[in-house]
């Protein structure tokens, strides 16, 4: 994968860092170094200047009465040890006498070097004549030396090293504060976007960061986070609502008789697996078509929404009851249950039915019901057989018992 | 400062300097030496001309410092025999030549207290008061100097001349 080569965001900050502190530090050491070169060539030209005048003062009587070694004693003192600074004194009268410090070694290998690179840099010497009685009688050169260059540039090595040890030690905690700040806040959107992909943990959130710009994206971050988070929310509500829709009557809340065959179905097999008995209930409501037709599709609806709910307070949690039909309603009673449980559950259910239902307008309507019930095995082992069975018993039901001619009415609003 | 230090320890130092003796001979280099000596030597009055008064047996005569100057200024040589000469001559500059010790002496207490120059051709250990003696040596003309004598003088002498022979033996 081409992520893996390219560089983590701590290590690209670092590089920058590095590269700009190198780049700093050799500004400021060139800077320094130029600067300081500058300031040692004006000083060395300063100096020649210096010892050429004094010596041509001093060296004056010597030259008038042409005595060597008086130019010599005369110069000498002015020269410095180490500098490597020779003065040459040439007089009109054809002497030439070079002077340099006793203790300079002019002979060594490193003090010719020395004088080599000192011819190099300041070829011209610095002149000044000597006048007497307001004559020339002569002159001094004095050659440069590379006296403490050298050693001025081995402090300057030196000291650039040591800036940049020092350097590297004292931003070090600044970088790691800077990578503590950036990509510390980086990493952790990134570890949240990944686990967002990952486990769609939708109910995580980036936390602030130091940065402004990093904490912005977070934010907003967060935001999208919050966003996808309630879409889901929405769509998984969306789903809900669908499921039931497709599963239930919309009327009665009840399952429908899809969800009662497939529980049906899945029931069966436990309980042929059990060896367990369950039970079939149909139920119908008597005079439907009548009560439509006297009091209005409005009664007729609040007749199956008052069975359906008295239905369902007479059952145990797991049966379940649902709407099959205009008027039919269907009864599982889980396993393991009996011929004699279905009864007992089919009696709990007529008695339920009992109370008639009130009208908002304060008729009363007589609930009555046919009921016919069916078990497994004894009456059938598949689903339509059973249903078959249960459906032919309610009919006998029906028939052996009919319901009162009418629904009971009793009008008890006050007429106005 | 450095003359009055030098004095202090050393009343009767002896120095040697030296100039060149040059292919002519030794009287243009004994006049060279004079002439020399005088440019460092400062009279309380500017002289125009110097006059340079020889006494004595002398190596140079008055023919030698035709066309010699000393600080541009021309040098006038005459030569005389008594100590009141240095006044009447207005001498800058008296020069001994070989002569008798008292004779010298007499010259040399004379210019005390005058504002004169003097130089000794033939007293080889400078002992005869004369602020500076030349020694006619192979090479060179060298001088030696009387640091008490200069410095009872009423003659100024640069202090660059009196550093330039230090070590010079």
């Amino acid at each position: 994968m081409s992520a893996e080569r390219l560089p983590t965001l701590g290590r690209a900050l670092a590089r920058v860092q590095q590269r700009t502190m190198l780049l700093t530090l050799l500004l400021a050491l060139a800077g320094s170094l130029l600067s300081g070169v500058l300031m040692v060539d004006s000083y060395v030209r300063q100096n020649m200047r210096l010892i050429g005048q004094l010596a041509g003062y001093s060296v004056e009587p010597a030259v008038v009465f042409h005595d060597q070694t008086a130019i010599d004693d005369a110069i000498r003192p002015l020269l410095t040890r180490g500098d490597g600074v020779r003065a040459v004194v040439v007089t009109a009268g054809g002497l030439r006498v070079e002077v340099r410090h006793p203790e300079d070694e002019a002979h060594s290998t490193i003090g010719s070097l020395k004088d080599r690179t000192a011819a190099l840099l300041w070829p011209e010497p610095a002149i000044t004549r000597i006048d007497h009685a307001g004559r020339p009688i002569g002159d001094v050169r004095v050659y440069a030396g590379l006296g403490g260059l050298d050693g001025y540039l081995m402090l300057g090595f030196a000291d650039g090293v040591g800036a940049l040890m020092l350097a590297v030690l004292l931003t070090y905690p600044m970088v790691r504060r800077l990578h503590r700040r950036i990509a510390e806040p980086i990493g952790a959107i990134a570890a949240i976007a990944h686990r967002v992909q990952t486990e769609r943990a939708l109910h995580l959130r980036a936390p602030r960061a130091p940065i402004a710009e990093i904490d912005s994206l977070g934010h907003d971050f967060n935001a999208l986070l919050a966003e996808l988070e309630g879409w889901q929310a929405h769509l998984a509500r969306e789903n809900e609502t669908l499921a039931h829709r497709a599963m239930h009557d919309p009327l009665t809340g009840l399952a429908n008789r899809v969800v009662l065959e497939e529980r049906l179905a899945s029931e069966l097999k436990l309980a042929a697996a059990a060896e367990a008995g369950l039970g079939v209930l149909y139920i119908d409501a008597n005079r439907f078509k009548e009560i439509n037709d006297q009091f209005g599709h409005a009664a007729g609806d609040r007749l199956l929404i008052e069975i359906a709910a008295r239905l369902r307070g007479a059952l145990r949690q797991s049966d379940l009851a649902a709407r099959v039909g205009g008027d039919e309603f269907a009864v599982l009673i889980a396993p393991p249950a009996g011929p004699d449980e279905t009864q007992a559950l089919a009696a709990r259910i007529r008695a339920t039915m009992t109370p008639p239902l009130v009208l908002p307008g304060g008729e009363r309507i007589a609930v009555s019901i046919s009921l016919g019930a069916a078990n497994f095995p004894e009456d059938g082992r598949d689903i339509a057989t059973l249903l078959n069975a249960a459906d032919r018993a309610m009919y006998a039901d029906k028939r052996a018992a009919p319901a009162p001619t009418i629904a009971v009415v009793r009008q008890s609003y006050k007429p106005s | 400062m450095l003359l009055a230090f030098a004095l202090l320890f050393a009343p009767l130092q002896e120095i040697p300097i030296a100039a060149p003796i040059t292919h002519t001979g030794v009287r243009p280099a004994i006049a060279a030496t004079i002439a020399g000596i005088a440019s460092f030597t400062r009279w309380p009055q500017p002289q125009a001309p110097v006059r340079l008064c020889l006494a004595g047996v002398t190596q140079v005569s008055e023919r030698d410092f035709a066309g010699v100057a000393i600080d541009g200024q021309p040098v006038a040589a005459t030569r005389i025999d008594r100590p009141a000469a240095l006044a009447t001559a207005r001498c800058a500059i008296l020069y001994l030549g070989r002569m008798p010790v008292p004779a010298a002496q007499r010259l040399i207490w004379a210019s005390y207290g005058r504002a004169i120059l003097t130089i000794a051709e033939d007293d080889p250990e400078c002992r005869g008061g004369a602020m500076f003696c030349l020694r006619d040596e192979p090479a060179a003309v060298r001088f030696l100097l009387n640091l008490d004598a200069i410095s009872r003088g009423a003659v100024k002498v640069d202090p660059r001349v009196l550093r330039l022979t230090r070590g010079a033996h």
